[in-house]
């Protein structure tokens, strides 16, 4: 009876390490491919003032003139993917949110003192604060 | 403390102080009570010129324009900071550079009429040790630079970020309080 076990504890063991050898070759057969993990490109919002004479301020003329900015500084390949837009603006406060994401924004922040009129109209874009959250950038739009 | 090192519309002082800054120097000296400077340029080293502005009491900046006034404004204690921009870019080679280095000289480059390659150029020159300091230098509203706007900037076009910091706060730091200290 002892016997019996011991044999077939033996085979078992042979059983296994016969497989693991197996999935081991397999393995080392297979071409190791890195695994890239990109991060997930999230929204970011800037919140600017409005440094003008002129209370009067088309915001899609605004917007066009800040695409125009990033697109002479650094091309349409940085356009395209921060994409700004003007999500809030509030005449009131000359302040506004601007909706981009988290791989250009410093595109975004670094191409606002290239906007220099709306509508012939001196302007300066003043960033005041860059969150994640578009309530939080409200929050912070009507300090 | 956040330093403005070249004003030249003292009009424009309240919107800076909104934006963020708390000292300025002004181009020609101005009637607030701040420390003002002089840019001179020419050909020739202007020894007299420099003279005139240091009895004044002005911080005197030059911007030279060949490689001989270069070298006599480096090795000149009065002048305490040298103008880079699109017209000498060609005269900063790299002796000239480590004699900058040595001296401990300021380099102001003016981002409203310099092209990227300048600052670009700028920022080479900051990471071999030489004080950089950016500046706008605003006539009017439109031509003023956020002081977050500034370090963006410079991180795009290749600084490294505590460099980029010390670029635009420390060094027009240091620069206004050796000023200070000459009144």
């Amino acid at each position: 009876m002892l016997q019996l076990i011991i044999d077939i504890l033996l085979i078992v063991w042979l059983v296994t390490l016969t497989y693991l050898s197996f999935r081991r070759k397999s393995e080392e057969l297979k071409p190791k491919v890195p695994r890239l993990t990109l991060r997930k490109n999230k929204k970011r919002y800037i919140v600017f003032k409005v440094l003008s004479d002129h209370d009067d301020i088309n915001v899609q003329d605004m917007e066009k003139q800040i695409r125009m900015a990033l697109q002479e500084l650094l091309g349409k390949v940085w356009l395209d993917i921060s994409n700004p837009r003007v999500v809030i603006y509030d005449p009131g406060r000359m302040s506004g949110i601007i909706s981009t994401n988290r791989l250009g924004y410093k595109a975004v922040l670094a191409a606002l003192p290239f906007v220099k009129s709306v509508e012939d109209k001196e302007i300066l874009l003043v960033p005041v604060r860059t969150t994640g959250s578009l309530k939080k950038a409200k929050h912070l739009m009507r300090q | 403390m956040l330093v403005e090192t070249c004003l030249r519309n003292e009009a424009l002082i309240p919107i800076l102080k909104k934006i963020g800054y708390s000292s300025f120097l002004i181009e020609g000296g101005g009637a607030v009570a701040t420390i003002g400077r002089i840019t001179l340029t020419a050909e020739k080293y202007p020894h007299g010129e420099i003279d005139k502005a240091f009895s004044r009491g002005h911080l005197v900046f030059f911007r030279p324009n060949s490689r001989d006034s270069l070298i006599k404004v480096i090795n000149d204690e009065r002048v305490c900071c040298i103008v880079l921009d699109n017209t000498n870019l060609h005269l900063y080679k790299r002796p000239l550079v480590r004699l900058m280095v040595r001296k401990g000289k300021f380099v102001e480059v003016w981002l409203r009429s310099s092209s990227h390659e300048v600052v670009r150029r700028a920022i080479e020159l900051g990471n071999r040790g030489l004080k950089t300091v950016f500046s706008s230098c605003p006539s009017k509203i439109s031509e003023v630079w956020s002081p977050i706007s500034k370090l963006n900037y410079l991180l795009i076009l290749g600084a490294s970020s505590p460099l980029a910091l010390t670029w635009i706060y420390s060094f027009p730091l240091e620069l206004y309080r050796n000023a200070s200290a000459n009144y």
